[in-house]
């Protein structure tokens, strides 16, 4: 009982219990950021640019955002063995932390239901591939396959999992390498380089902007699952440099060869690209391997879910697979309007920004200039009011109002649904101002009002104890 | 309340259900083990947990931060 609640459950992971060392969670992070989000990031991206400016924000902004959505709460997930929900709790609070949590799930659930209609779509596009003439209603019904494929993935639980990972993992990477060997070949860097964007604004600098703006809100939607990775690491560097480097620079640019193959087949959609790139046998096994792989990366995204259903009292007891059957359940509008939704994914992408860029700003600061990465491990896990965590009624007020207003920020500078957007936002981006500022404004916030309390190990007082656990 | 109705309530005040017993008895285990593991963390020094120090956090930086700024500004 204790095992499953310290894997599948909040118990902070003690240090000999954790699954990965340096080259494990290099393994794993590769495996989850060469997903086949990658090839959904690259698609939405090359409606509005090119390969070069493309692939140049994919990198960067991807790269900016894993940095601000890992280096916070990644050291204070690893050091604690805390999964991403409690490690909120010193800055917004036990109650406001459920806040996020909302948060938290629409990001997850969202990515597992877009990559949900990727295995739909591939499935009806193998179909396609041996000469067939399926329905739309197939995308559907394979969005269905793929949450009951998922939910049998993930109640086996992590280790097999890894098992999953290890080999889809490297056979995304290989056949990464594989497109882009067959575009350089068959069509060659020129005509990669010269394929015009397939629905572009008029203006230039607002193309390059909203990418940079997308590429740095998938690198901080991160932080949904940064928690589950830096707990299960036995050291800090390799949490760290792993999640940047993987999380980052890899799944940049593999988003960048997505970017490419969209350019040159003009579509968005990745599982419209691989009979055309590859050839029609070669093309159909790649499907079937990529159809195979986004059950791999919905999995990853349901197992965070199912983690941060425990935090609800409703399901504190409740035994593993009932979570990860209530973690599916808001991906049954995927089933129903399957394509409706997947067009909308590049708004979903900015959106992340509006949503995390406060909350990773927010920590960060916390962790880092507030707490000086000291954490009380027994007010995380305790609801009673006289505990260091619970503030106001459980409500962390500063940070709950820096979030409102890093939103604010996001808003004024642009509409992730409309893409209006204000001139700063040429200059600023829109979820690089949405995370600093609200940090700023904390840090002074908390500085010149001090926490009333903060207790730190080795300074004397009595060692606080749980009174009234919440796990 | 009829002798056989008086006796089953008590019965049941006296006698919790067998799901009542497990819940409370899981209850008790997480939270002594809960204990077990905040007392550990309070002993465990830093370096059980590998270390981060300024070298790396100005590399990080550095490297992740203000140079892809850099170059995707120079690029805009």
């Amino acid at each position: 009982m204790i095992r499953s609640e310290s894997i599948y459950g909040r118990l902070p992971l003690l240090p000999e219990e954790r699954e990965y060392g340096t080259r494990g969670a290099h393994a794993t992070c590769f495996a989850y950021a060469v997903a086949t989000w990658c090839f959904l990031i690259g698609g939405y991206v090359a409606q509005y640019l090119g390969a070069v400016r493309g692939m140049i924000c994919l990198v960067t902004g991807s790269v900016i955002g894993v940095f601000l959505a890992v280096m916070g709460p990644a050291l204070a997930g690893q050091r604690y063995g805390l999964e991403t929900v409690d490690v909120t709790k010193p800055a917004f609070g036990q109650r406001g932390s459920r806040l996020l949590l909302l948060f938290y799930l629409i990001n997850l659930i969202g990515w597992a239901g877009l990559i949900l209609v990727m295995f739909g779509n591939g499935l009806r596009n193998i179909l396609i591939g041996f000469g067939y003439e399926p329905g739309g209603w197939l995308v559907g019904a394979g969005v269905l396959l793929g949450m009951s494929l998922c939910f049998l993935l993930v109640t086996r639980g992590i280790h097999l999992m890894n098992i999953t990972n290890a080999y889809v993992g490297p056979g995304l990477l290989l056949m990464t390498v594989g497109l882009l060997v067959l575009l350089l070949k068959n069509h060659g860097w020129q005509e990669i380089v010269d394929a015009e964007p397939l629905n572009p604004f008029d203006k230039p600098w607002l193309n390059y902007m909203i990418v940079m703006e997308m590429s740095i809100a998938a690198g901080i939607s991160w932080w949904a699952g940064v928690g589950f990775l830096s707990r299960n690491t036995k050291t800090q560097r390799g949490a760290i440099y792993p999640e940047l480097i993987q999380l980052g620079l890899g799944m940049g640019l593999v988003c960048s060869v997505a970017l490419f193959s969209s350019l040159v087949v003009r579509s968005m959609d990745p599982t419209e690209w691989l009979i055309p790139i590859a050839g029609p046998f070669v093309g159909v096994l790649a499907l079937i391997f990529v159809a195979v792989a986004n059950i791999s990366s919905s999995s990853i995204s349901l197992f965070a879910a199912g983690l941060g259903l425990r935090h609800l009292r409703v399901f504190h007891i409740r035994p593993w697979w009932h979570l990860v059957l209530w973690a599916l359940v808001p991906c049954l509008p995927f089933v129903f309007w399957p394509n409706e939704l997947y067009g909308m994914g590049g708004n979903f992408l900015a959106y992340n920004g509006t949503l995390y860029a406060p909350v990773v700003g927010i920590l960060f600061a916390d962790y880092v200039f507030i707490r000086k990465q000291r954490l009380n491990l027994a007010a995380i896990f305790d609801d009673d009011p006289k505990a260091e965590y619970y503030y106001t009624k459980g409500f962390h007020w500063p940070a709950l109002i820096c979030l409102l207003i890093g939103q604010w920020i996001y808003f004024s500078l642009l509409d992730p649904l409309t893409y209006e957007s204000s001139p700063a936002f040429l200059y600023l981006t829109a979820s690089l101002p949405a995370c600093v500022g609200p940090a700023v404004i904390y840090v002074i916030w908390l500085k010149l009002l001090p926490l009333e309390r903060v207790w730190v190990p080795g300074e004397g007082g009595a060692e606080p104890r749980v009174s009234q656990p919440n796990i | 309340m009829p002798d056989s109705d008086h006796a089953a309530a008590v019965s049941s005040e006296a006698t919790p259900s067998s799901s009542q017993e497990s819940a409370s008895h899981r209850e008790r285990v997480i939270r002594e083990e809960l204990e077990r593991r905040i007392a550990l963390f309070d002993q465990l020094e830093d370096a059980k947990f590998g270390r981060f120090g300024a070298a790396d956090w100005a590399l990080c930086t550095a490297v992740f931060f203000v140079l892809p700024i850099l170059v995707a500004w120079w690029v805009l």
